[in-house]
Formats: structure tokens, C-alpha cells, sequence
């Protein structure tokens, strides 16, 4: 039996719930941002499932996913940017202690 | 035709790329493992490309035509979709092979002394992708791999640029690189898409047929210009920006930066790539020929392009100190008039100029590197400044004769350079097409002919101007060799051009390539005011330099020549190249600064209505309060007091009326009366009071206070967790 | 072919909750390699062979050589990361299994669920564009809030 649409919207939804766990919980940035890589794979799997699953004559579902695809490595890009920036200023890369805007 | 050496032509580019795969994964650190496996690769593609050139040059002695093109592989398909992907090999693209792996072979021998002063391996991998991507543009039969492997050249030539980082310029050298390069991408890609979307195929053979060029003669979204023009034009936007045509040429000077080897093979190989483009898109740009004529001109927007390119980079190059900025911009010009030659429908001599300009240009840029590299072994701080030269001529005598060479060719000395013979196509053909354009372009060869003399006559002529080139040796073997070798082959490339009309010698370009479509024959009479213009050029810097030699600390006769006639603002100009790069910094640089701040000031007007949010929940709270102070407490006095006067009405009632009731009901009616009492001091009050304190607090505490990012992401995640909830729930009942 | 997928799948999830936990910064790094490799196996399952090899590039190949290449000060940001979560861990893991809960009912409770079926008429150019304009301006930001040095 070929796996069904909803075997692929429950991995997403796992891997979603694990990069989220990342995002939110780890105080290393670099790792944060890993958490972010994770979501937007599960939004791929998503996309491209569903795709699949509609039999569409378009490649709608793929362009999308590929367009995500692309958002995420420039966001990664500009994210490790920012966390550099970070290192330099505070010579830490843990987002815990960038709390400036504490009251 | 069973299997031939064409059907791996895709090799070619294909072992370079690997290499690079190889040394950035396994020896980024190791120099000389790198250089190793880096020569390996590019010989073995510079084989393969000579071998394809032999075989292709015996099939037309043979009689049997070119191009060969066979399919390799379907890249993927769905729903009856398909990409394939396939060689595709004509008399050009096997002629581009031959030039530039013969250069690259040049190049590499002249390099052994550079490597060594290569810190790394990361280098050669770049090196190794830059050839990949020259090489790969050239075999295959589809746009979209040809934007990959141009690609590649972009990538590389940033990477080029910026080997060393702390040399000076070289940053601002390498973001106008990078700049320039991705804006012309970007109009290549807009141009792929447009013709992709209008034809539904990006193969050559499929795009380029009749059938899509007349799909392709339709308006462009409603309008009278036709999509081929579209096109056409942003093709010619990725070309000027490839193959540095005014205004993007800025980035080209600045890669003299890099070391010789490497600036040869950027002025060479990566700039005809873009000449290559538009040699490929020969068919749509005669589709849409039409339309790409401005205004009332008679003339083509891209001969517009290519001869405004050559006057301007021949007068800049004519009043450098810098030796490797004069020969760049000769470089520019020379490409200027490749593609004015392309603008006047004459593909061969585009083809031939391109071909007999890029040997120029590496042998230039060679020999130019060659002397660099004496000066500096004399001591000098500034090797490249041609008024501390002089009298070379007898200290490096093969880098003299290599560069008199090129010098010539590059001016186009009448007969026996390639130089004069391409430049002659190219000017018969404006003579009969455009005459404004034929009067530019000649003066053009003047002005680059005396330029040529004067370069010639600062560096190796006279006495030595410091001591510094009187200590100046002369290159080792290996880098005056290839140098030599590219002199040789400059002279000998004159020999394969020579217009049928003179029946002298069969014009092996021409029978190579094919004629030209348009039965526009190149006529002899405009040759003999070419040769003037040449000549002129020559005598002129006789005149200015050779007469009476330039002596030490003597400013540039030029310069003093037209500060004399009070245009001494006019030579400045031209020194500081037009100021066009400091527009650009300008335009873009301080234009992105202003928005930037413009946008900030939206974001600090955010920041601000945000933190009011607490103040307005301040004043909610206080209304409450003022709610809970002046109406609720009042209304719950009223209602005590009004309680309180029903008791009094019911005491009253109770001595007047109901003394004579029993005292139960006395005692109750007291009872409900204190219960009021109760009711509006315990319950009502402090209910109000609360309400008002809750308000207050509630604002005081919306926003968590730790300031971690993570809190308050959690926080988000718990409210859409909470909308989740909410909407679920208002879904579902 | 359900193998294949279950394999994949697990990998894919493993490694998803090796980054999760794990405190190695660089091996952290190398599982989330392994997480989008097992994402690209899966999309080839999918028959997108072309999103499959987008995504194993730039992924797979892609983050794994720039924390392998990186620059000084990414190395050392990503030494050993002796700290474990932060105290809120728990609070995260509930909003995470919370969430990631109501997504697996919601892909329960619409087993078919078709997509929007738009008519537009895209190819893969437009990814490609958006990625010309996108990545160098990403790239060059990057590089300017980074610091030069």
C-alpha cells in the first residue's frame, strides 16, 4: 500500500512540532535558527504532499515549495548574520543573554 | 555518425567541475595538492577542447556540416513536460574552444610563478569553477544550463576579485563586481523567462525557429513592441554587464586587482561570455531588428552601446598612468566595437574582432603582468605606474617584443596584424550601414593607436625614468614563454580574416563560420580611411612621445599638452574615468541610505504607537477607576443610602405601623435592611474596587518583562495555540 | 514502496529530535544535514524530482558546508554548547505538542483534502528569479550586519 497523504501531513506535523520545540527552547542561537530550517521542511513536505495528492497538471505545488526552499537559505543567510552581529557585540551567542530590552 | 568525440564534449566542462568539488571538499587548505589537481583538470578539459576543435575543423574540410548536436539525458518530465538536455556544437562555439583553451593554456604555464605566492587551495577550486563555467556555456543546446554555467563565471570572478582582501581597492572592487554581475543576471533571467513563457521551451533548436521567433513577434503585454524585442534588449542588458559595455564596465578595472594570471583570464574568457550571448541570440535580435532602432536613428541600440563603449574606454584608456588600467580599458574598447560590429549585422567580423581581441588582450594583460612583476622586483611601491618606467626595452627584451606586438595588434597596424584586419570588417561594414557610427569607431582605432605608442613608449623606451626600472629584470622563463607564444599567435590569426575581395588569401574565418545572412558585403573603399585613422594615431604618439623621450619626473606630455590649451579639466575627467563610479556610489549608495532611514523612521513611528499601548491601557484602567469612583460608588452609596432610607421608611413603618406586629417580622424587616448594609459595603464596593485595580493590573502586565526573545516567542506560541482552541471550538459547535 | 518511506521517515524524524536535544552544537549541525537529506529522499518519493534535488543541494550540500567552512567567529559560537535548554523547556515541549498535535488531528480529520486547484500558469523560472533577487541581497545583508572586518 502506497503510503497515504495523511502519513506525510503527520511526519510534517512531527517534524514541525520538533523545530518549534528548537526554536522556543534552545539557547543557542545557531541551533534556534536550525529550528526554523526544521519548520520550513516540514511546510516543504507539506506543500509538495498535497501536490502530489491533488493530481494537479500544474507544477503549482512544487513552485511554491521550491520558492520556500529559497526563502529559508536567504533567511538562514541573514539569520547567521545577525547572530555574528551578536557575537561581536556581546561575545556570546546565546540568545538568553541578548536581553536589552529587558524592563 | 556512430559515437565521435562530440558526444562527450560535456566533459569539457564537466572535469573542471569536479575538480573544484574535489579541492574545496578535500584539500581547501593544501596549495599544492590543489595546484596539482586544478592543472590536471583544466589540461585535460584544454585537450579535450583542442581535440573538438581538430575534429570539428576535418568534418567541414570533409564536407560535412556543423553544428552537431545530440541529446544526452531528460533531466525530468510530468504531464508530458519535459526538459532535455543535449550537446549542441557549431563552428562557433568549437572556435570559442579553440581561442580560449589556448589562452587558458597560456595562461596556466605563465601562472607557475603566481601560485607560489597562493596561500591556499580555495584558489585553484575557483580557478577550476571559472573555467568549468567558460567551457560549459559553450557546449550544450539549452538556455537554462547556459545561465547555470554563466552563472559560475559570476560567482568566480567575485571570488577572483576579492583573493586579497587587504590590498587596497579591493573591496569597492569586488561589491561593483558582484553588483553589476548579479544585475545583469537578473535581466538575462527576466529575458529567459519571458521567452519561455511565450515560446514553452528553452532549447536553442526550439526557441531559435521560425515558428517561435513569429510567436515572438506578438506585443508585449498589449503593446506594439513585439516580445522578441523585450527580449533581445534584456539580453543585451546581461551582455553589456558580462562583457563590461558602458555604463556597466565598471567592474573590469577593478579586477586588475587580482594577480596577472587571473585578470587575463576575467578580461578574456569571462567577458566573451557575454558576446557569446549574443552571437546565440543572433536570430532573435534580427527578429526584433525592427524595434530595437531608437528613435529617429538609423542605428541599433546595441551598436549605440558597443560604439559609445569604444570611444569612451579609448579616450579613459589614453590618459592612464596605470599600465593594467589602460590595457583594461583597450580591453572595453575592443569588446565595444565586437558588439557595435554585432549592432550592424555583421556576425563575422563580431566573431573575428572577439577572437583576435581576446589573444590581444591576454597577451597585453600578460606582458603588462610580466613588467609588474620586474618593477616590483626592482622595489617599486606602485609597479603599475608606466611615468616610473622607461628604457625596459633593454632589460626584459622578450616582454618588449611581446608587448610591441600586442600593442600593435591591439592599434591595428595596416596589414600584417589581426587586429587591423578585423577592426577593417568592422568599419566597411559601418561605412555602408551608418556613417556617424564609422567616424567614431575610426577615430576609436586612432585614439587607441596612439594610446598603444604612448604605453609602448613610457614603459620600454628612453632611459630609465627611476632606478627602480633600471634594476628591473627580466620575467623567468615561464611567464615570458606563453607571453611570446601569444605574440606569435596574434600575428598569426591576421592571416585568417582577410576579406575575399582583395583575393589574396581565402578568409578562413568566413568559410569556417558561414557568411554572414544579410548580403552585406564588406567593400574595400572605406579600407584606405581606416589605415589614415590608424596611422594618425600612430604618428600622433610619435609626435607626443617617441620625438623627444619622456626624461625623469616629467609629467605626462599629453597631460601637459592639454593642460596648455586649458583643457586640463577635460584630461582630469578622463583620468578619473568619467566619475562613474563614484555616480553609482552616489545614486545607489547614498539612494539605499536615504530609504533605509526613511523606513526607519516608519519603524520608530511603530515602536512609539506600540509603547502607548500601556498608556492606553492606563487610561482604560483609570476609567474604570473614574467609573468605579464617581458612578458606581455614588450608585452603591445611592443604593446604601437608598437602602438605608428604605430601613428608615420600614422603622418608620415599624413604630408607626408594625409596633403592633409581632417582633419577627420586626426583627426580619431590621435583618433585610442590615443585609443591605452588608451587601453594598462588603460585596459592592470591593467588586467595583477590584475591577478597577484588575484593569489596572492587567495592563501593567500584558507584556512579559524578561526581555528574551524566546519568551516572548513562547508566548506567541501559546496564543495561536489559544486561537487554535477558539476557532476550533467556534468551528465545531 | 511503504518501506521507503517509513526508513526515510524515521531518519528524518530522529534526526529532527537529535537537533532538538542534542547539545553539540556541530552535531547538531551534521543531524539537521541528515534531516534535510531524509526530507529530499522523501520528496523524490513524492515524484518532484526537482524540488527533491533543490532541497539536497541547497540543504543537504548547502548549510552543512557553511558551518563546515565557516568563518572565525561561526567556529567558535558553535564550540560545544555545555548549557542544556533553557528553564521554559517545559513550557515550549507542551506549546510544541500542543500544536503539533492539532496539526496530526487536522490531517486525520481531512484524509483527502485536495488542494487549491488554481489555474495559474507558473514554471519553475519564477523560484529561480525570486532566488536572483533574493539570495544576494540576503547575501550582502548578511555580510553587512556581520561585520567586515
Amino acid at each position: 500500500m502506497t503510503p497515504a497523504l495523511s502519513w506525510y501531513l503527520i511526519l510534517g506535523a512531527l517534524l514541525f512540532s520538533a523545530g518549534l520545540y528548537t526554536v522556543l527552547a534552545r539557547r543557542n542561537g545557531v541551533i534556534a535558527l536550525m529550528g526554523i530550517v526544521l519548520i520550513l521542511n516540514s511546510v516543504t513536505l507539506n506543500l509538495v504532499a498535497f501536490w502530489r495528492y491533488a493530481e494537479s497538471a500544474s507544477f503549482d505545488g512544487q513552485v511554491f515549495a521550491m520558492a520556500v526552499i529559497v526563502i529559508t537559505i536567504a533567511q538562514v543567510a541573514v539569520g547567521l548574520g545577525l547572530i555574528v552581529a551578536l557575537w561581536r557585540r556581546y561575545s556570546t551567542a546565546v540568545l538568553d543573554e541578548a536581553d536589552a530590552l529587558k524592563e | 555518425m556512430s559515437t565521435s568525440i562530440f558526444d562527450f564534449a560535456w566533459l569539457i566542462p564537466l572535469c573542471p567541475f569536479v575538480v573544484f568539488g574535489i579541492i574545496m571538499l578535500f584539500t581547501p587548505r593544501n596549495r599544492a595538492a590543489s595546484e596539482q589537481l586544478a592543472l590536471y583538470g583544466i589540461v585535460v578539459t584544454l585537450v579535450l577542447a583542442l581535440a573538438t576543435f581538430v575534429s570539428a575543423v576535418v568534418m567541414v574540410i570533409e564536407g560535412s556540416p556543423l553544428p552537431v548536436s545530440s541529446p544526452l539525458f531528460t533531466w525530468f518530465s510530468h504531464h508530458g513536460q519535459a526538459l532535455t538536455i543535449g550537446i549542441y556544437l557549431d563552428p562557433l562555439s568549437v572556435l570559442m574552444l579553440f581561442s580560449l583553451a589556448l589562452i587558458c593554456l597560456m595562461v596556466l604555464i605563465y601562472g607557475q610563478d603566481t601560485w607560489l605566492s597562493l596561500r591556499d587551495g580555495h584558489t585553484f577550486a575557483i580557478i577550476s569553477l571559472l573555467v568549468a563555467g567558460v567551457f560549459g556555456l559553450l557546449v550544450f543546446d539549452n538556455w537554462l544550463v547556459f545561465f547555470f554555467f554563466w552563472e559560475f563565471i559570476d560567482v568566480s570572478t567575485y571570488l577572483l576579485v576579492v583573493l586579497r582582501p587587504e590590498e587596497k581597492r579591493v573591496p569597492e572592487a569586488g561589491l561593483q563586481t558582484f553588483v553589476i554581475q548579479q544585475v545583469s543576471s537578473l535581466c538575462f533571467l527576466l529575458g529567459l523567462a519571458l521567452l519561455y513563457s511565450h515560446t514553452g521551451s528553452l532549447s536553442y533548436s526550439q526557441v531559435l525557429s521560425p515558428q517561435a521567433l513569429g510567436a515572438l513577434g506578438q506585443g508585449f503585454m498589449g503593446t506594439q513592441f513585439p516580445v522578441a524585442a523585450v527580449v533581445a534588449l534584456l539580453f543585451l542588458g546581461g551582455a553589456m554587464g558580462k562583457s563590461a559595455q558602458f555604463p556597466l564596465h565598471v567592474w573590469l578595472p577593478g579586477a586588475t586587482r587580482a594577480p596577472a594570471p587571473l585578470s587575463a583570464i576575467i578580461h578574456t574568457a569571462a567577458t566573451s561570455a557575454g558576446i557569446f550571448l549574443l552571437l546565440r541570440a543572433a536570430p532573435l535580435f534580427s527578429a526584433a531588428s525592427g524595434s530595437l532602432h531608437l528613435g529617429g536613428l538609423d542605428v541599433s541600440i546595441v551598436t549605440l552601446v558597443g560604439t559609445v563603449t569604444a570611444i569612451f574606454a579609448a579616450l579613459v584608456s589614453l590618459v592612464q598612468r596605470d599600465v593594467l588600467l589602460a590595457i583594461s580599458f583597450s580591453t572595453i574598447s575592443q569588446l565595444g566595437y565586437a558588439i557595435a560590429a554585432l549592432g550592424l549585422g555583421g556576425r563575422v567580423a563580431g566573431i573575428f574582432h572577439l577572437t583576435t581581441s581576446i589573444f590581444t588582450s591576454a597577451l597585453l594583460l600578460l606582458a603588462a603582468g610580466s613588467v609588474a612583476r620586474g618593477m616590483a622586483h626592482g622595489g617599486s611601491n606602485d609597479p603599475n605606474d608606466m611615468l616610473n618606467m622607461g628604457g625596459l626595452s633593454g632589460q626584459q627584451p622578450v616582454t618588449f617584443w611581446s608587448f610591441f606586438v600586442g600593442a600593435m595588434a591591439c592599434s591595428g597596424l595596416p596589414f600584417i596584424t589581426a587586429g587591423f584586419w578585423s577592426k577593417e570588417a568592422i568599419l566597411s561594414l559601418a561605412w555602408v550601414s551608418s556613417r556617424p557610427a564609422f567616424w567614431i569607431l575610426a577615430a576609436a582605432a586612432g585614439i587607441t593607436a596612439f594610446g598603444a605608442v604612448r604605453q609602448l613608449w613610457l614603459i620600454f623606451f628612453g632611459s630609465p625614468r627611476s632606478d627602480i626600472s633600471a634594476r628591473a629584470p627580466e620575467s623567468p622563463t615561464s611567464m615570458i614563454t606563453p607571453t611570446a607564444l601569444l605574440a606569435l599567435m596574434a600575428i598569426g590569426l591576421s592571416v585568417t580574416g582577410i576579406p575575399k575581395e582583395l583575393d589574396l588569401f581565402p578568409n578562413l574565418i568566413e568559410t569556417f563560420v558561414g557568411p554572414d545572412s544579410a548580403a552585406a558585403e564588406p567593400v574595400i573603399e572605406s579600407m584606405p580611411l581606416g589605415i589614415a585613422a590608424v596611422v594618425g594615431g600612430l604618428i600622433l604618439g610619435f609626435l607626443f612621445y617617441v620625438w623627444k623621450p619622456l626624461r625623469a619626473g616629467e609629467m605626462d606630455r599629453l597631460e601637459t599638452a592639454m593642460r596648455t590649451v586649458w583643457l586640463g579639466w577635460l584630461h582630469d575627467f578622463f583620468q578619473r574615468r568619467a566619475h562613474v563610479d563614484r555616480a553609482y556610489q552616489a545614486i545607489f549608495g547614498r539612494g539605499t541610505q536615504i530609504l533605509a532611514n526613511a523606513l526607519r523612521q516608519i519603524d520608530d513611528l511603530v515602536d512609539d504607537l506600540i509603547d502607548e499601548t500601556p498608556w492606553v491601557i492606563a487610561q482604560l484602567s483609570q476609567g474604570s477607576r473614574w467609573l468605579d469612583d464617581r458612578v458606581l460608588d455614588p450608585l452603591a452609596q445611592y443604593v446604601g443610602q437608598a437602602s438605608r432610607g428604605l430601613a428608615r421608611a420600614v422603622d418608620v413603618f415599624e413604630q408607626t405601623v408594625l409596633i403592633r406586629l409581632p417582633d419577627g417580622i420586626r426583627i426580619g424587616t431590621l435583618a433585610l435592611a442590615r443585609a443591605a448594609h452588608l451587601l453594598d459595603r462588603r460585596v459592592l464596593s470591593p467588586l467595583v474596587d477590584g475591577m478597577g485595580n484588575a484593569v489596572k493590573m492587567m495592563g501593567l502586565s500584558l507584556r512579559p518583562r524578561t526581555g528574551k526573545l524566546q519568551s516572548y516567542l513562547l508566548l506567541a506560541s501559546l496564543t495561536v495555540l489559544m486561537l487554535a482552541a477558539i476557532s476550533y471550538l467556534f468551528l465545531h459547535t | 514502496m511503504e518501506i521507503l518511506f517509513f526508513v526515510l521517515g524515521i531518519i528524518t524524524l530522529i534526526a529532527a529530535l537529535l537537533v532538538a536535544l542534542q547539545r553539540n552544537v556541530r552535531h547538531a549541525a551534521l543531524f539537521l544535514a541528515i534531516s534535510c537529506l531524509g526530507v529530499a529522499g522523501l520528496l523524490y518519493l513524492l515524484q518532484a524530482p526537482v524540488v527533491a534535488t533543490t532541497q539536497l543541494v541547497v540543504y543537504g550540500v548547502g548549510i552543512a558546508a557553511l558551518i563546515r567552512f565557516s568563518p572565525r567567529p561561526l567556529r567558535q559560537m558553535t564550540r560545544p554548547d555545555a548549557l542544556g535548554p533553557a528553564p521554559r523547556w517545559w513550557g515550549a515541549a507542551l506549546v510544541a505538542v500542543a500544536l503539533g498535535g492539532i496539526l496530526i488531528w487536522g490531517a486525520l480529520a481531512y484524509p483527502g483534502a485536495s488542494g487549491a486547484a488554481t489555474d495559474a500558469h507558473t514554471d519553475f523560472i519564477l523560484p529561480l528569479i525570486v532566488g536572483v533577487i533574493l539570495l544576494p541581497l540576503a547575501m550582502t545583508a548578511a555580510v553587512r550586519i556581520g561585520g567586515r572586518r
